[in-house]
């Protein structure tokens, strides 16, 4: 039963630091040359959303979805250099195409979801204490 | 048992069904896809206020119809705005948790009552 209450909030907790991990990781890779040979890759953070509450299948905790960090292919970003031992015959160096703005943005969407939910499971612990302490004031 | 404890669980279930609901949007706000979910306590809260209404029924109707019906049938909503709002979601898990914690507040305190009854001195 208490499980159940906190399922929610601990998928909630872990998709939102799935995802600061991957957009964190994105930002960091931004300035990295990628291996001539490989195309480059971004993580991305895959889930399916929980059951809704009330419905049969809802928040066992094994039938939940968990998230997990996927890496999808990138789109390239090219910049001549000849001087840099990771350029190709060309002189061009490849960087993967990181959209700044966006992954900035999800982080702090991420971040902010993740502290809603830290306060929702503060606030589902505090109501189970008060019934557990019904009575207790006699 | 009597009525006032019956409504108090009734109500206490109904404020516990509201912050298991909010928490769930809050849970899936950047879900891609989900659609935020509702409450509907009609059944319930009419009771309830047949129960204020009249304080001489007993307090098992509200336990039967509270076991019986769906106390609160949660429904995804088909409103043109099916996106979570973060801020609403925790101000409504705030407001079910402080229902919850007057509630208990209350009940406690009517069992401190009947203690006091059984044992005759404060």
């Amino acid at each position: 039963m208490v499980d159940q209450i906190f399922a929610a909030t601990r998928y909630g907790l872990e998709y939102e630091r799935l995802r600061l991990e991957a957009a964190s990781h994105n930002i960091a890779v931004a300035n990295t040359p990628n291996d001539t040979a490989q195309p480059a890759r971004l993580m991305r953070v895959s889930t399916t959303f929980l059951p809704h509450v009330g419905t049969s299948a809802s928040l066992m905790a094994e039938h939940l979805p968990r998230p997990v960090m996927v890496d999808a292919e990138a789109a390239e970003r090219k910049v001549h250099d000849p001087s840099d031992p990771a350029a190709d015959q060309n002189g061009m160096v490849s960087y993967p195409k990181v959209d700044l703005v966006q992954e900035m943005s999800s982080l702090l969407d991420a971040s902010r979801a993740y502290e809603a939910n830290v306060r929702a499971f503060n606030t589902l612990r505090g109501m189970a204490l008060h019934a557990l302490d019904l009575g207790g004031g006699a | 048992m009597d009525l006032t404890t019956e409504a108090l669980r009734l109500g206490m279930g109904l404020a516990r069904t509201r912050a298991e609901i909010a928490s769930a949007n809050i849970a899936n706000v950047d879900t891609p896809g989900f659609r935020a979910q509702r409450a509907d306590f009609g059944q319930a809260l009419g009771l309830l206020q047949q129960a204020a209404v009249h304080p001489e029924m007993s307090g098992d109707t509200l336990k039967l119809e509270g076991k019986h019906t769906t106390l609160s049938t949660a429904t995804t909503t088909d409103a043109a705005d099916v996106n979570v709002h973060l801020d609403g979601e925790v101000a409504d898990l705030e407001a079910a948790s402080t229902d919850y914690q007057s509630m208990t507040a209350v009940l406690s305190r009517r069992f401190s009552l009947m203690q006091l009854a059984l044992a005759g001195r404060s």
